[in-house]
Parts: structure tokens; sequence; C-alpha cells
């Protein structure tokens, strides 16, 4: 099925294993572009940010295609411009680029088609990966591996990452089929509900174990205070909480660790 | 306080092939963080456990990264808000810890009389410190990658797709470089310079740096409520110390 509706006669039929138009990809194509896209950002630069990683990453679809030295510089300079987007979810737009690549035939599809298709997915897939990934499965997995780490051991931290990192790793190869079979219908990918839900377990999972880190931490160290009065407890707890809150986003983790280390000084003299 | 005897380890009797280990993981885990596969492992909690395994003692990796992760729960390692470079600074924080002789247990309470071990809360500091050092060097990479992508103009022009290949193998090799040799540098300092100085502070600084791990859970509360808002934290952080209730007492 041609979504674009192109005619293929520039296209090249001894591909060598790249994928044809109303095809998947082929098997060998996926595992060579998914083992790429893993070094996305490798070149991650300010001004062009993941440019070079997205076209080492499409660079085996235009090998198989065999190009000629025009088509190939064509190629290039399609992807050598700005692109970013959130890593684990990059790969549905790298399969709908090759699904565009390969119905386009060897011109490549319209500059501001392809442009626009770029631009707009790389900022939702970055926007939704971000609060997906970053700000809420990290945290949730991070705490509930350090509480695994404490009751059971250190052994089981490794054991979450590496079922984190599986995972992971057959979404972004999967991804890639699924953004080729898409092609521009991603789009509708992009709007269904069941991300925002997504997002919002991983944000509430993050507090339930904040919450059961806060709860272990009193009763710990109520423990381990009695004798000395509870008001260390209360300005540590306090102060712990108030001093992100106060500073809004405005200070790394590494500056709070520091900053704590007042509070730290008052307490002790508690 | 602590005898000198036990924080630095006798001339000659660091083992180098454990030195070599954890400038390899390193520069593995450098590579990870950003630059391939994301997986996770580069974080100061799993990092400080693969250290931990590598000098052998991975209790000690879990009683340093658990508290760092804790307080750099907000840091996120997108595009130009990175803030810190953590792996090299965890790895060596954990392997200094190690080499020197310390035997670190995750802090869990405070032990009676309610005043805590302060080697742990001084080796963190040391962690802070080196991860912010480090991503100046971070920084000074992501301009060389700047000018090597634009090298790959040539490649634009003459159409020799090869070249791109060899720009980003070359990042990806500046990269395992820098975690390598900043985890060296790092732990040089550490077990050289940094941690032998805890005994020279006074004691009120040393009771101070006790609580220091312990201050990290309400940290990283504090930043997930500035992150995601008070109103749908409340619910969620009171179920959750309902169950910590529940644990603990099932626990008992």
């Amino acid at each position: 099925m041609a979504i674009l509706g192109y005619n293929d006669d520039g296209y090249d039929d001894g591909t060598g294993g790249a994928s044809r138009p109303g095809e998947g990809l082929s098997q060998r194509l996926q595992l060579a572009v998914f083992l790429r896209s893993l070094a996305l950002q490798a070149a991650w630069n300010p001004q062009r940010m993941q440019n070079l990683g997205l076209l080492v990453a499409l660079l085996p679809w235009a090998r198989r295609r065999g190009l000629r030295l025009t088509e190939r510089r064509r190629f290039c300079r399609r992807y050598y411009g700005f692109f970013n987007t959130n890593p684990y979810l990059a790969n549905f737009i790298l399969g709908g680029i090759l699904r565009l690549e390969a119905e386009s035939g060897v011109q490549g599809p319209p500059e501001d088609l392809l442009r626009g298709f770029q631009d707009s997915l790389a900022r939702s897939f970055a926007s939704l990966g971000d609060q997906l990934f970053w700000l809420g499965l990290q945290p949730a997995l991070l705490l509930l591996a350090g509480l695994l780490g404490l009751l059971i051991g250190p052994w089981t931290v490794l054991g979450v990452f590496g079922l984190f990192a599986l995972a992971e790793f057959v979404l972004r190869y999967r991804s890639l089929a699924i953004g080729h079979r898409l092609g521009l219908d991603i789009v509708e990918l992009l709007s269904r509900p069941g991300w925002h839900r997504l997002i919002r377990w991983t944000q509430q999972a993050s507090l339930v174990l904040a919450g059961i880190w806060c709860g272990c931490w009193l009763t710990g160290l109520g423990a381990g205070a009695a004798g000395r009065g509870d008001l260390a407890l209360v300005v540590a707890l306090l102060g712990g909480v108030a001093l992100p809150l106060g500073l809004r986003k405005r200070c790394s983790g590494e500056g709070l660790l520091l900053l704590v280390l007042l509070l730290a000084l008052a307490i002790s003299c508690i | 306080m602590i005898p000198a005897a036990v924080l630095l380890p006798v001339a000659g009797e660091v083992p180098l092939v454990t030195l070599l280990g954890l400038g390899l993981l390193g520069a593995l885990l450098a590579l990870d963080e950003t630059s391939y596969a994301q997986t996770w492992f580069s974080q100061p909690l799993p990092a400080g456990v693969l250290a931990g395994v590598v000098a052998g003692d991975p209790l000690a990796g879990l009683a340093v990264g658990l508290p760092f992760q804790l307080a750099v729960l907000g840091n996120l390692p997108v595009g130009q808000t990175f803030t810190g470079e953590a792996v090299a600074a965890v790895v060596a924080g954990v392997g200094g810890t190690i080499l020197s002789g310390y035997h670190l247990v995750p802090p869990t309470a405070l032990p009676a009389g309610g005043v805590a071990d302060a080697r742990l809360g001084w080796v963190l500091v040391g962690v802070a410190l080196l991860s912010i050092a480090g991503s100046w060097v971070v920084r000074a990479e992501r301009r060389a990658h700047f000018l090597w992508m634009q090298e790959g103009h040539r490649g634009l022009r003459d159409g020799r797709i090869g070249r791109f290949d060899v720009i980003l193998l070359r990042c990806l090799l500046a990269t395992a470089l820098r975690g390598f040799g900043l985890t060296l540098i790092w732990l040089t300092a550490l077990i050289l310079g940094w941690l032998p100085l805890l005994e020279r502070l006074p004691l009120r600084a040393q009771a101070a740096l006790g609580w220091l791990p312990l201050l990290a859970v309400p940290l990283a509360v504090g930043i997930l409520i500035d992150r995601y808002g008070l109103r749908i934290c409340w619910r969620c952080l009171g179920a959750g110390l309902l169950l910590a209730a529940l644990l603990t007492a099932f626990l008992r």
C-alpha cells in the first residue's frame, strides 16, 4: 500500500535486503538499523543534537539500496540537519522514515513532507518519552531497586536493571517494525490515551515507593534516635523535604547533597 | 576516630587488576549513560553495585550508590540539562572506599546513641564534588562532537558515507576513554587525597557527615513532590506510608 501515492519507477530491484514499498522491514535490515540506533546519542552536540546518530542509523538502508553518488549525497543531506527526540521511542520515527524512503524512490520523499514528519514526531515523542521514561519510570524503578537491594541484597538491583534493559531492547527493536508498518499513520499511535495513562501510573508508582521509603526511614531512624529526642528527626524530615521544594529545580542533585550538609550540621547540634 | 592505617592502603597492595577492572567499568558505563544503549546500569545505584562487585564488596557499592542515587533522583540526562558526571565519580567512590579498607553498609538506621558513621557521608561529599567537576569534561567532549560533526560535511560533498561511521566511532571511543581516564584519576584523588582528610575534620563536622546519607531519603521525597506537584502527591505518599507500616510489621 503506497501511502504517499508516489510512483516507484526509480526503485532499484537489486536492494540486497532493503525494504520495498508495501513490505515489512527485512530482519537483516531491522537488526542493522536497531544496533546502530542504540548509538543515536553517541555524537550528541548542542547545535544539531542527534543528527549524526540518526544518519548513521539509516546508513544500512542506503547501502543496501545501492544508491548512486548524487542520490547518496542527497540522502545524507536529508538527515544531517537538526534532530532530537527521546532515544527509547526514536525507532518509531526511524521506522517511519524508512517507510517514506522506500515509497518515494531514489529521489527521496519531498523535503517539506519529510521535515514536517520528522520534526513534529520528534517533538511529540521527545515530550512523551521524557515524561514516561525520565520523569516516571526511572524514579519508580530506582526506588524499587533500592528497596529490594536493602531488603534482599545488592544483586537484586542488577536483576531489576537487567530486566529493564531487556524490555528496552525489545521495545526499540519492535518499534522499528511498527514505525515502518504505520508510516505516516504513526500520528494515530501518538494520539492514544494509553501513553498518558502509563505516565500517570509510573508517577503514582514513584510516589507510593517514595512513601514506603519515607515510612521505613521514619521507623529505622525513630528507633535509633530514641533517647536523644525526636526533634532531630522532625528537623531532618521537614528540612530534607523542604530543601528541593524551596530551590524549585534550580539546583542539581549534587548541589542539593552539598547544601543539605548545612542541615546536617544544624541537626548534629541538636 | 578512624585510625590512618585503615584509611590508606599500604603502597603496592592496591591490586592492578581491580584498578583496571574499575577503569573498564567506568568506560562501559560512560558509554551506557548517553552514548550507547542507555540501559540505566550507569545510574549511580546499579553503577555503585557493579563497582562493588568488581572491587569485591557489592554491599559497599549499595551503601554509596543508594544515598547518592536518592539525592540525584531529579537529575535528568536529557540533552543540555545534564548537571553532573556521576558514573566515574560513583565508580571511583565505591572503588576508592573498598580499596582504602572501609567496610561500609547501607544506612538503614541510626546506631544506638544516634551518631551515624561519618565515613559514608565523607565519601558522598567527595562523589558529589567529583561529579560536578566531571561535568566540565563532558561539556568539552560535546564541543568536540560538534567539531567532528562539522567534519561530516565533507561526506555530504563527496558522498563517502563511510566517513559518518568513522566519526561516530570516534565519538564512542572518546566517551569510553573519558570514562576510563576520569575513573582512574578520581580513584587516585580519593584514595590519596580525599579519604585521609576525614580524620582531620572537627568532631562536629564528622557528626554532621554521619547524618548526610540519612538525609537522602527526605531529599528524594522533596524532589518528587517538586517534580509532580503536591496535589497528586499526598494520596500516593500516604498509601506508601501505610504500606511501609504494614511492611515493617510483617518483617518484625
